[in-house]
Parts: C-alpha cells; structure tokens; sequence
C-alpha cells in the first residue's frame, strides 16, 4: 500500500464521488424514463390491434438501443449529450449516455416483472370495476413491487459496470482512475483498490436492493 | 333478477372458428341459488367471463334489474360490473394488500372516504368470520379462509349478483362444506347467487335450481327437486345416480324413482308382495334434496315374471319406474 500516495488517495476518493453521481444520476432518470415505458411495453400488447402495432415499434426501437454495444453507444452519443448538457467530459455528460443504456435494459425488466403478476388479480380488477391506471397504480405495481425493486437492484449494479467504462471517454470516476494509474501507469496496487471498491459497492446496492425487496414482498 | 338470454362467444383464432357459448339462455330470480354444472370443455369459464363482462359476449343480453350489461358503453361498464360480484376459484387476493385492504378495495376504486371504507370492510369480514385476520396479509391463510376474503370482497361491491366460478374446486371436503354453509349463510331476498361448478355434491347442498351445460349450451334446466325427478334425466342421473353394481345380475333390471313420503315407504316390497315374486334391490341411492328425500333404486325382477308388469305396478304406488335397459345410460365422471 506505499506505493500509494496520500494524493492517490485523495484521487480514489474524487473517483468515487463521481462514480457515485454518474450512477444515482443516471439511475434516477432510468427509472423515471424506464417504468413507463416498460409499463407501457406491457400494456400496449393487450389493447388490441393499434396496441400492438405501438407495442411492437417501441420493442423494436428497445431491441436496437439494446444492441449497441456501451462502448460504442456512448461514443455515438457525444453529440446528442453536448446539446443536452453542453459538455461531453465529466460525470454529468457520462449520465446522459448511461441513462440511455439503461432505460431499455430496466423497461424490460419492468415488462417481465408486470407480466408475473398473475393475470387472475387483473380480471379481479376489472371485475370489481377497475379503470386501467387504477389496476395499473393499485395492482400491477404494488403486486409487482419485489421484482421490480430487484430490477432496479439489477439496473444500478450494470450502470455501476458500465460507469467505469464511462469513465475511459472523460465520464471520470473510478474506471478512469484504475485505467489512468493501474493500467497507463502501471501503479497495480491503485487497480486493486479501485477493484475493491467496486466490489464493496456492487455487494451494498444488492444488499440492500434485497433487503427492501423483501421488506415490500407479502407473497 | 339476471336474465341472461340467446347468449353466444365466438372466438376467431388463426385458423379456427370457436363457438364457446352457443346460445345460452337463463333466468335466476333474486333470492335463490342457481347452479350451472359442466364438466371441463363445455363452457363454463367462458360463461363466467361474459356474465361477469371481462368478455364481451357476441352477442345475446345479460339483463340484470331491467339493465342489459351488454348494451353498456366502455364509460358505463366499470359501473354496470359492480352489479356483479364475482368469486374465483383461487380468490385471486392482492398479496401486497392486508385482508381488510383487499375487502375495501371495491369502495376505494368507486371514491369512497377511507374511513368509511374500512368500516365497511370490516363489517363485511365479520360476516364471513373473519374479525381477527383483518390485518394479515393473504399469503398467511389457508384456502378456506382466502376463499372467505374473496366472498367478503365481493359482496362490498353490493352487488344484485353474487357469481360463484368453481368456489371451492381447489379446497378440501371439510372446507368445501364450510364455504358452501357460508353461501347458504349469505342468500338475501335481494340478491340472485349463481354458482358454476363441476362438483355434484355443490349442487346437491346448496342449489335451489340446477342447469346442465354441455357444449356451450344449456340441455337441461329446473328446479333441483323436478330435474331429480326425471328418471330419464341427465342431471337426475348425475345427482341421484345410481352407483357401480355387478354386470351379471340374473333377471330383468328395472329402475325405481320416489320422492317425499313415498321414499321412506316399502314401495318395493309391497310390489313384491303384488306380483308374488321375490325383487332383489340391487344398489341405490338416497338423498335428502332442497328438504325432499329421493331415492333411486335398481331392482332385479326375477325370470318368470313380467318386468312390465312390475313396472306398472310401481307406478301405480306413485313411483317413478322403467326399465334400466330402456333409459339413456349416461356416464358420470
């Protein structure tokens, strides 16, 4: 550990803050844009013919963003965060093309976890007289909420992943941190630092994802 | 009152053409329980669909006190539902809902103020028995006690209709008869109970009237004591039915129907004595329906006398008789 000094450590703690903001920043607004929009994956293909059409073009345009590869998303989305934040560098610009890998990935979650509630307690709502977004609020929601709490679990850990990643384009952050000293300037010990934390931090957010999960789950 | 009349589902799947519900026709007066038997394939759950308007019918009427819910507007229908309360055979509870959360859910849907709601809820869970599971949630009951919850929640709506699918197909014997006590319980002047079912014994208990549904339509219909009655009759067969006896049984077999009074008589000996000859009871079954006794029975008369003439004679007493070759053999699962 001497061969890390009291400014590296100063430096590892800089990156963790940014890791930090890239991932609450972008994790919020994966949520805010992702559950409607998986909500909507899942409603749509039920409201007949129109329904379908919309549920398809919003699975396709889901499908493409899914299959770009972090890398090259974020790259190709340089233009589109200078216009929406003014800059490319820094943890803030990293969010906006973290955000938009996200929200495809947790939507589906949400359209996987919405498909689950047991299609019985639906008719029961309709049965007793249910509007669509009162079974949409009061029952496909709460009855979903320990799976889509672990979907978010899930979201927030592969946002951590590809923050680091994030981090090698001028999102800054711990990836940039353990590639910059661990792997430029061959400094290995700030590598395994970097990796530790991570480590840390990936096992708090599942920890506490389940907790909650679990806290919410009357199954 | 609920009138259902020429009720009739199509589905259009890729290739096929299905006609679920071929022209079903039904009226229950308010006060009674009607029950609708049908084994698997023939209709039932997609009778329950449209009478409760999750499926819109393709056409006929559900006329419930002078409103024809198939006429009802996509604005008009959540309300014309809620003259419809419906119980599932798996009670199909909220599970992030306590049990008194899940009664209220009716009144919380149409506006009603929380505190009003809940008092109501728990009137509701006293009625079916149970005060002190008001605050637990669903995963912790057994079947039995879920089924309950779903009956109290169906009734909030105050329904004019109380529509039983399969109540208690998936609870055990004891459970099964403290839910149908429950039903029997709950029957009001103003409220028309249908109970779809599979389960003879459901019929047998509860039911003022009985349909058989086969094939998406309804061949046969009445009053539990008339459709018994019939010895011909497949719903007479399926509820009083004679149980499995031998095949090779000498002599010739006749089958003996008596109801009330003549039931408990020795109509059978005293026409042993008429004819001079001696009539084996062979097997039977008695049952004490809607407060009248039935009994059916299947007689071997002997070779040497005229089984006609037995049967004759059996009428002649006020009982039902024919000749078993001579009836419709039906097969009950």
């Amino acid at each position: 550990m001497d061969a890390i000094t009291p400014q590296m450590w100063g430096a590892i703690w800089d990156g963790l803050l940014e890791t930090l903001q890239m991932v609450g920043i972008s994790g919020v607004f994966t949520v805010l844009f992702g559950l409607p929009l998986g909500i909507a994956l899942f409603t749509f293909n039920s409201l007949g013919f129109t329904g379908r059409v919309v549920n398809t073009v919003l699975g396709v345009l889901v499908n493409i963003t899914r299959s770009f590869p972090y890398a090259i998303l974020m790259v190709s989305l340089i233009p589109l965060t200078k216009i929406l934040v003014g800059t490319s560098i820094g943890p803030i610009a990293a969010s906006v093309s973290l955000t938009i890998a996200a929200v495809p990935f947790f939507a589906r979650l949400v359209e996987t976890a919405l498909r689950d509630v047991h299609s019985g307690k639906t008719d029961a709502a309709f049965a007793m007289g249910s509007s669509r977004m009162q079974v949409i609020r009061k029952v496909w929601l709460p009855e979903a909420m320990p799976t889509l709490i672990a979907a978010v679990t899930t979201t927030i850990v592969t946002i951590v992943g590809y923050s680091a990643m994030a981090g090698l384009i001028g999102g800054g952050g711990l990836g940039r941190l353990a590639y910059n000293y661990g792997y430029q300037r061959f400094i290995p010990e700030v590598m395994v630092v970097t990796i530790v934390i991570l480590i840390i931090l990936v096992q708090l957010i599942q920890l506490v994802g389940d907790r909650l999960s679990r806290v919410v789950d009357h199954r | 009152m609920i009138t259902v009349t020429d009720l009739v589902k199509e589905y259009r799947t890729k290739r096929r053409f299905v006609r679920a519900l071929d022209g079903v026709s039904l009226t229950v007066p308010q006060g009674t329980i009607h029950g609708i038997i049908g084994h698997s394939g023939a209709g039932k759950s997609t009778l329950v669909r449209c009478l409760a308007m999750l499926d819109r019918p393709t056409s006929g009427s559900i006329v419930i006190q002078d409103q024809d819910l198939t006429k009802a507007t996509d604005a008009n229908l959540r309300r014309a539902r809620r003259r419809i309360g419906l119980v599932f055979q798996h009670a199909n509870l909220f599970d992030s809902r306590t049990v008194v959360s899940n009664v209220a859910y009716p009144l919380e849907i149409a506006g009603e103020p929380k505190a009003q709601r809940m008092e109501r809820a728990r009137e509701l869970l006293s009625l079916v028995g149970l005060s002190d599971a008001a605050e637990v949630y669903p995963s912790q009951l057994s079947g039995g006690m879920r089924q309950r919850v779903g009956i109290a929640r169906a009734l909030a709506v105050d329904p004019d209709v109380l529509l039983f699918d399969e109540p208690t197909s998936a609870l055990d014997p004891r459970t099964t008869d403290e839910i149908l006590e429950l039903i029997l319980k709950l029957r009001r002047p103003d409220l028309a109970t249908i109970v779809i079912t599979h389960e003879m014994h459901v019929v047998k208990k509860i039911c003022d009237s009985v349909s058989l549904l086969e094939h998406g339509s309804i061949v046969e219909s009445g009053p539990l004591t008339e459709v018994v009655s019939r010895l011909d009759g497949r719903l007479s067969q399926m509820l009083l039915g004679i149980p499995p006896h031998e095949d090779d049984v000498p002599g010739t077999l006749v089958d003996v129907l008596s109801r009330g009074a003549q039931a408990n008589q020795p109509v059978v000996a005293h026409t042993s004595r008429l004819v001079g000859a001696e009539l084996a009871i062979i097997a039977g079954s008695v049952e004490h329906l809607a407060g009248t006794t039935f009994s059916h029975l299947r007689i071997a008369v002997p070779e040497g006398t005229d089984a006609r003439v037995v049967v004759e004679k059996l009428k002649e007493q006020g009982a039902d008789a024919a000749l078993t070759s001579e009836l419709e053999e039906v097969v009950v699962p």
